[in-house]
């Protein structure tokens, strides 16, 4: 089944028609993968006379709720309503046209003219953005297999996905932060694969990537309009995570901070109420300094 | 802002955790890491540093109280951060098991969260032990690297 056709709306308040419905109900089997718990429907065309009552219902604001998004799941499933499209963009991918990762490209680090050309953007010195990108790096922006840098973060995935895989998958998809549950290196891009057959954008929201570790969840702080975009340009090149890191800094309003030299600030600003325990504001300036020096 | 979620200890903005210094008669400059819990399996760890080495003056582990004051070997400390988000850890081998003891911290979002941690791993099999609030770390003071 590549795609839901239904002539009119199924489930609560709905008209109801038993094709319809069957095709909800063989819809929700392709899919059950992503509403965990949820048994196999009969493919009956019937809700029962309480339709509030029904399993299909049931898997229908399961569906809202953990792969739509829905706060308050209906459990109507309106004719090309956002459930109806939400269930096709899943059934498609079901259908062969499952998201892979972009490929791995051969990347050099940003040079000086790319420095010069972002220290002259955000109005600091070069030495100033050499400093926070060194202090704020996490070293390495890629793993020697060239793919970025990840850490695949599973309370994050648990609270985007609303805890519907914790007990079905628990070593991606816990309530709480568990260091136990860190792959760690390369093999995180196994977690990562794992988390994206459940759940495309929030399994991509969930790791950390690059150079500066930013959150897949943050990519519209960054500049980007789609986490896929985002995830683009951490393949891409050094200079693209450069660049987000930037667009990161901005929306954040720490740029004035980098422009006056205020490493407090900076550093409280982006590393949080730690920052000094952990002397970001320290290491900043000593950063600088060594940048500065002519 | 301020909870407490199971045995971890919640930090309410910035809480600096006093260095410890031991007394002199149990070898050690000082306590970089103290964890007890009771639960999922009953934990006591004291590790210590004296001069360049570490070592556990304390480490009972489900029952079982585990080789204590030797110096330890092929020790690393580590550390990960990330907007808002510092995890400090220290990785070992003892007696044939990796222990992980960690120190994090995530103001990403509210209430912010400080965990402290040991994962003991052997083969495939992995115990995982949230402190309890009496914790202590100061594995932030410990310089990244490998000690020996």
């Amino acid at each position: 089944m590549s795609s839901l056709r239904i002539t009119q709306s199924v489930g609560i308040g709905g008209i109801n028609n038993v094709n319809d419905i069957k095709a909800v109900q063989t819809a929700l089997n392709t899919l059950l993968a992503l509403i965990p718990a949820t048994q196999k429907l009969a493919v009956d065309g019937r809700l029962g006379s309480r339709p509030e009552n029904s399993k299909t219902v049931a898997a229908i604001q399961l569906f809202q709720r953990v792969v739509t998004g829905l706060v308050r799941p209906d459990g109507k499933i309106d004719v090309n309503g956002r459930t109806h499209r939400s269930i096709n963009t899943k059934l498609n991918a079901a259908g062969g046209t499952v998201y892979q990762l972009p490929p791995v490209q051969a990347s050099t680090p940003p040079t000086d003219a790319d420095y010069a050309a972002i220290a002259q953007t955000l109005g600091c010195e070069v030495a100033a953005i050499k400093a926070v990108a060194e202090v704020e790096s996490a070293g390495d922006a890629y793993f020697s297999n060239g793919k970025p840098k990840i850490l695949f973060e599973a309370h994050i995935f648990s609270r985007l996905t609303n805890r519907a895989f914790d007990a079905s998958h628990p070593n991606i998809s816990s309530r709480t932060w568990n260091r136990s549950l860190y792959a760690g290196g390369i093999a995180e891009y196994g977690r990562l694969e794992e988390a994206l057959k459940l759940n495309v954008s929030a399994a991509l929201q969930s790791a950390s990537w690059g150079r500066f570790q930013i959150m897949g969840f943050n990519y519209q702080a960054c500049g980007y309009t789609t986490v896929e975009a985002f995830v683009r340009d951490m393949f891409s090149s050094e200079t693209k995570q450069l660049d987000a890191f930037v667009g990161f800094i901005k929306h954040n309003s720490l740029d004035g901070y980098l422009k006056n030299k205020d490493w407090a600030n900076f550093a409280r600003g982006y590393n949080g109420p730690e920052y000094a325990a952990n002397r970001y504001d320290v290491k900043m300036r000593e950063a600088y300094e060594k940048y500065a020096k002519p | 802002m301020l909870s407490h979620k199971g045995i971890k200890a919640v930090l309410l903005g910035t809480v600096l955790l006093t260095s410890t210094a031991c007394s002199a008669n149990t070898g050690c400059d000082v306590e970089v890491f103290r964890c007890k819990s009771d639960t999922p399996k009953p934990i006591t760890l004291t590790l210590c540093k004296l001069n360049n080495t570490f070592s556990l003056q304390q480490f009972m582990f489900d029952g079982t109280a585990l080789d204590t004051g030797k110096p330890l070997t092929a020790v690393t400390k580590d550390s990960y951060h990330r907007f808002k988000v510092d995890e400090h850890s220290l990785t070992f081998v003892h007696n044939g098991q990796q222990i992980v003891l960690s120190e994090y911290f995530s103001a990403e979002f509210e209430p912010y969260v400080k965990t402290l941690s040991v994962t003991l791993q052997q083969g495939d099999t992995k115990h995982y032990v949230e402190c309890d609030e009496s914790a202590q770390s100061q594995l932030k003071t410990i310089k990244n690297g490998s000690y020996n």
